[in-house]
């Protein structure tokens, strides 16, 4: 479910992908402020979106610490910041969740590593979960819904695809100003459709031949054990729908040293990892910087 | 407000500059590409904010009251029929449960359902459906312009989509390197020589 937000590298400036590392490395921290060093884990690049559409900053500070990935050198980290502090909180409770499916999902043994994490991670959930309980319980309600809908089969792409956009489209509790929360709202909850949509895609040859839910298999009613090239054209048609509404939205958002990164995202990088997942291309690169 | 910043142009851009950067920011902000869109009233600000610029650096650069020319639409509401009236009311006003809840109440879906349960959908988020019902209405009443309109717009906001994201316009590397070959061998065969090891 994660690394499929991203920029597209070529098109951005110099200068502005130092920026968007900065704005990793500072949500890297705030992990490891907030919730310790094992939090550091759940860092991504999807996450660093939003720590960019929440930013309050007009210039964002530079302080120099050590990475604990590449100790040898040391990294430009963006200051600490409230928002980034949130960011931390959001990502704490969708790794959590993330973790239970994981244990929910596998047999013993495969999910022996996220119990692990889970019992690890538990006193670190509950603290995220105090701090913002209004998020954590539409990421739950949301979840028992998605389960729902996958114990009975639900056909339809959207009906699924809205429970997920909808915990994305959550993050925009987080704005104070309700006018730029609606436009967050708008933001996230296709960035969220349009991600959920592709891990379905990604994930449908293995969950075919084990027989699992897999919302593309049952909305296009075939037998196929890869998707066949109407089927992509399809996924990509809807994908690039929600995508448009996400542009759409991000170009209300006020000019700000992040606007052309947050841009580069919308229009030129989804549809980079778009082209990549159908193709096959993609095998789940787990959001770790470039 | 400084309206050259609105307008994303230097204070001393020509007359020219100025006309095209109204143009391509009114193009982005148009209302036919925020139709049936939760931020459509965000996207009209917007518009307002840059006809006034551009009609503010017209004023101060001419002296004169000019009719600017701004952009946007006045939209023609279709006539409702009564049967659905109150459906569209509640689209308009964003109350999509509401609309939801008329429509499945409705026995009978003719077109004109398909297109609204289309509208709501797409206001929701759900496109896949949206472009279902769309394309369900337009086959059940090819006539109707608004329908048809509906599953138009459908397509044509991907392609608004594909060129912002600029793949055709920007100059690539390759097509740089190219014109420099070019112009190299031009400039040798005038006898001199613009990239020495080529």
């Amino acid at each position: 479910m994660y690394g499929y937000v991203r920029p597209f590298r070529p098109e951005l400036k110099v200068r502005e992908f130092e920026l968007y590392k900065t704005t990793y490395c500072g949500l890297c921290h705030a992990l490891k402020e907030n919730y310790g060093f094992l939090a550091r884990f759940a860092v991504s690049y999807d996450m660093t979106l939003l720590a960019m559409a929440l930013s309050k900053v007009t210039h964002t500070a530079c302080r120099h610490k050590r990475c604990a990935a590449s100790p040898f050198r040391k990294k430009c980290v963006a200051a600490s910041s409230p928002e980034l502090d949130t960011v931390a909180g959001l990502t704490v409770i969708l790794a959590w969740f993330k973790l239970c499916d994981e244990v929910a999902d596998g047999g013993f043994f495969k999910a022996l590593g996220a119990r692990v994490l889970k019992l690890l991670m538990r006193r670190r959930y509950k603290k995220a979960a105090a701090a913002f309980p209004e998020f954590n319980a539409l990421a739950k309600r949301e979840l028992e819904r998605l389960a729902l809908f996958e114990k009975n089969a639900e056909p339809s792409i959207d009906a699924v695809a809205d429970c997920f956009a909808l915990i994305t489209a959550g993050f925009s509790v987080c704005e104070e100003d309700a006018l730029r929360a609606r436009i967050l709202r708008e933001i996230f909850y296709h960035v969220g459709r349009a991600v959920y949509i592709l891990d379905a895609a990604d994930d449908y040859p293995r969950d075919v031949a084990k027989n699992a839910y897999n919302p593309i298999h049952l909305r296009f009613d075939t037998d196929s054990a890869e998707l066949t090239a109407e089927i992509k054209e399809r996924i990509r048609e809807t994908v690039e729908q929600s995508l448009a509404s996400a542009a759409a939205a991000g170009e209300l958002l006020e000019q700000n040293e992040f606007t052309p990164i947050i841009l580069n995202i919308l229009y030129l990088g989804m549809p980079s990892v778009i082209n990549e997942v159908l193709s096959g291309k993609d095998k789940k690169r787990n959001g770790r910087i470039i | 407000m400084d309206p050259y910043k609105v307008l994303g142009v230097s204070h001393n851009a020509s007359d020219e500059e100025i006309r095209a950067a109204h143009r391509a920011l009114a193009k982005k902000y148009h209302p036919d590409n925020y139709v049936n869109n939760p931020l459509a009233d965000l996207a009209a600000e917007k518009m307002k904010e840059i006809n006034a610029a551009y009609e503010q650096i017209q004023n101060e650069r001419a002296g004169r009251q000019t009719n600017s020319g701004s952009y946007g639409g006045d939209y023609n509401e279709r006539s409702a029929s009564s049967k659905y009236a109150a459906v569209r009311n509640f689209i308009a006003y964003g109350d999509l449960d509401a609309a939801e809840r008329l429509l499945n109440e409705q026995e009978d879906h003719d077109a004109e359902w398909y297109f609204l349960k289309g509208s709501v959908c797409f206001r929701r988020g759900w496109m896949d459906a949206a472009e279902d019902n769309f394309a369900r209405a337009t086959e059940m009443d090819p006539s109707n312009r608004e329908y048809a309109a509906a599953y138009d717009r459908m397509s044509h906001r991907r392609t608004v989509y594909h060129e912002r994201g600029g793949y055709d316009n920007e100059m690539s590397f390759c097509t740089c390197c190219n014109n420099l070959i070019c112009a190299d061998c031009c400039c040798e065969c005038m006898g001199g020589d613009l990239i020495p090891c080529c």
